[in-house]
């Protein structure tokens, strides 16, 4: 599979939220605002594809026994330089997602993909593995935070959207709200998968 | 001194000390395994399917060779040679089973009330014994087929459950689910087998089903081996003593006592 | 005391692990299925929650503060926590065959779980002494235990309902934890007067 195969593979047929069900927890968290949205999905990209670089450049030289530990440190190290400039150039999203920053070490994404793919593959087919599922991840994050957004909040990027008389349903921006959110669409696209097999 | 001298010697010391103490700590923390274990381990089929008693293949060569328990209990057919050489001493098959239902009641089982509770057997069996006035037959919403790790099982809604007995292993994990015991294990030589479950007087099975056994006596007198005996109200067959020659399955008015012949096929058949 | 007894029932009830702050999701989805495993997965998360606390509380206090590298918590904490789980599962293994039975299987699994390094980042936020800290660390895991025993509970009936197709697993899963969040929404104001 080449470059476009691997790429357009993590936006929609194993889309990390939809599909894999990988990395729900910043995913409800984050999602109040599509801006938070974006901008986690963007940080996690960046991870995601210098940790995939990395290990796949690595791969050949860390022993079999230390793999998860390495792994980890490397994608740690990306993590903490992410943090470093969030908190320099952007520090009202980085106010707003909080904790999520650093907890972006243990998302099942990253490590994921690097277990399963970037200590097998090539640097190039790795880069497009890591851009696929970071823009998988942001796509999805966007269409959730957009949902909730819109109908806990009335507003879309900060653009009131909803006409005047409509009341925001407040409840979509709390927690509840998230899992309300993303339970009918994983359900919506298993549906559409199904439909697909037929 | 500099920050990044300061990390470097913060992180590269962690990394060591976690190193070093984790080296020594597999040292003295190892324990030992018995070899004939994996041995054993990789003789069983290794599914897990927990037929033995024990939740995992592993947790059973363990508990062969380190509690002596019984090394022919794998219901998949694990073989026994090959066991008896790892083991060093002769091991002896044992009887291979398979599951038998002992109440094909359904609609001909009398209903007391209507039930509309979770469709499941042992949530029905708290609410007053079952909905039947039958305190042992076949409540019919499945549990057994649910808990089968082979697909050995099916059922229609309300009805008995069918045994494919080419799959069914013996493992009797169906009966350990069934709250009312009504699927049970017989020998797989079995020839013939009876379909009541209930220990209530036979003129009180004649009120409340139409298929329950009655207790007449029939087929006790016309058996030539003396294979059947009054045991708790109802009629059991010695497995040992029967031949299998179906005088009793011609003499019972009710057609309580199955030839497990057509009923073999006729699970087949419903199973395709 | 009373400060205490605020943080313990602030972090079961109020800003649950799960149903508030969205950390330990995996474990929750995925070994939900049976009340048994739930109950060895809850008490194996308050086991590590309470020591990677306690550890990384006094890496925190006496290694990164002093030498001004606070911008190594997030490494040095994963670490510490990867290291003391392998430690600790080897222990176990070796002294307490009872306790390899029930809690072995998971310990790996709460390695790389956002609820413990959730934990220790935390305690560190909230500048919790020692002692705040334990019971913020017990505290976190009990509140765990406890979502996960009620959706083990209600997941393990939810097999007989008549569930659509496309909904079944996840998507019914996520749903039923909108509702037990509502229900958990309830405590807001806890301590208001």
């Amino acid at each position: 599979m080449g470059f476009y195969g691997e790429f357009l593979k993590g936006i929609w047929r194993e889309n990390p939220t939809f599909r894999i069900v990988l990395g729900i927890c910043p995913t409800l968290a984050i999602s109040t605002s599509v801006i938070n949205g974006v901008g986690m999905g963007l940080a996690a990209t960046f991870v995601l594809l210098g940790s995939n670089v990395f290990i796949s450049l690595v791969r050949n030289m860390i022993p079999d026994k230390i793999r998860i530990p390495a792994f980890i440190v490397v994608i740690s190290t990306f993590v903490t330089i992410v943090d470093l400039a969030m908190a320099a150039f952007t520090p009202e999203l980085h106010k707003a997602l909080g904790i999520f920053i650093p907890l972006i070490v243990v998302n099942c994404i990253i490590l994921g993909r690097a277990e399963a793919f970037a200590c097998k593959a090539t640097v190039w087919m790795s880069v497009a593995d890591a851009l696929g599922m970071g823009a998988g991840f942001t796509l999805a994050l966007s269409l959730i935070s957009a949902i909730r957004e819109l109908l806990g909040n009335g507003t879309l990027l900060g653009l009131h959207i909803m006409p005047s008389a409509y009341v925001p349903a407040v409840i979509m921006i709390l927690p509840p709200g998230a899992f309300l959110t993303i339970g009918p669409l994983l359900g919506f696209f298993n549906y559409l998968s199904k439909k697909r097999a037929k | 001194m500099s920050v990044v001298v300061i990390s470097l010697i913060i992180l590269g010391g962690m990394g060591l000390l976690s190193g070093v103490v984790l080296a020594i700590a597999s040292r003295f923390f190892t324990v030992e395994v018995d070899p004939r274990i994996e041995k054993l381990e990789k003789i069983l089929p290794g599914l897990n399917c927990g037929g033995c008693g024990f939740p995992s293949c592993f947790s059973y060569a363990q508990n062969i060779i380190e509690k002596g328990v019984e090394p022919n209990c794998c219901v998949l057919g694990a073989d026994i040679d090959k066991i008896s050489q790892v083991l060093g001493k002769a091991v002896v098959a044992s009887e291979k089973k398979t599951a038998a239902i002992k109440c094909y009641g359904g609609d001909a089982a009398v209903k007391e009330f209507d039930y509309n509770g979770m469709p499941s057997c042992r949530s029905a069996s708290l609410y007053g014994g079952g909905d039947k006035f039958c305190k042992y037959s076949c409540l019919g919403f499945g549990d057994c087929v649910r808990t089968c790790p082979f697909a050995a099982l099916s059922i229609v809604e309300r009805e008995a459950p069918l045994v494919n007995h080419d799959k069914c292993t013996g493992c009797g994990k169906c009966t350990a689910a069934c709250p009312r015991a009504v699927i049970i294990l017989i020998p797989r030589v079995a020839k013939i087998h009876l379909a009541c479950n209930s220990k209530d007087k036979g003129k009180v099975v004649r009120q409340i089903c139409e298929l329950g056994c009655i207790s007449c006596g029939r087929c006790i007198k016309v058996c030539p081996e003396n294979a059947l005996s009054v045991q708790e109200e109802r009629v059991a067959i010695d497995y040992q003593k029967c031949t299998g020659c179906g005088l009793c399955i011609e003499e019972c008015p009710r057609d309580i006592l199955k030839d497990r012949g057509p009923q073999e096929a006729a699970a087949k058949v419903v199973n395709q | 005391m009373e400060r205490l007894l605020i943080i313990l029932l602030s972090v079961v009830l109020i800003n649950n692990f799960i149903l508030s702050r969205f950390l330990g999701l995996c474990p929750f989805l995925g070994v939900s299925k049976e009340f048994k495993s739930s109950l060895s997965m809850g008490a194996a998360v308050i086991f590590v929650m309470a020591l990677a606390s306690i550890c990384t509380w006094f890496i925190n206090r006496y290694l990164l503060v002093p030498y001004h590298v606070e911008f190594l918590q997030t490494i040095v904490f994963i670490l510490v926590i990867a290291a003391l789980v392998q430690f600790v599962e080897m222990v176990i293994h070796k002294l307490s065959p009872l306790l390899q039975r029930a809690l072995g299987i998971y310990l790996p699994l709460i390695t790389t779980n956002c609820a413990v390094l959730g934990v220790c980042l935390l305690n560190v936020k909230e500048n919790y002494n020692l002692l705040e800290t334990i019971v913020h660390g017990v505290g976190g895991g009990v509140g765990f235990t406890m979502a996960i025993l009620i959706m083990a509970g209600i997941r393990e009936r939810l097999i007989l309902g008549r569930v659509p197709a496309s909904l079944q697993g996840f998507p019914i899963s996520f749903i039923v934890s909108c509702l037990l969040a509502l229900s958990f929404y309830g405590f807001q104001g806890f301590f208001a007067h």
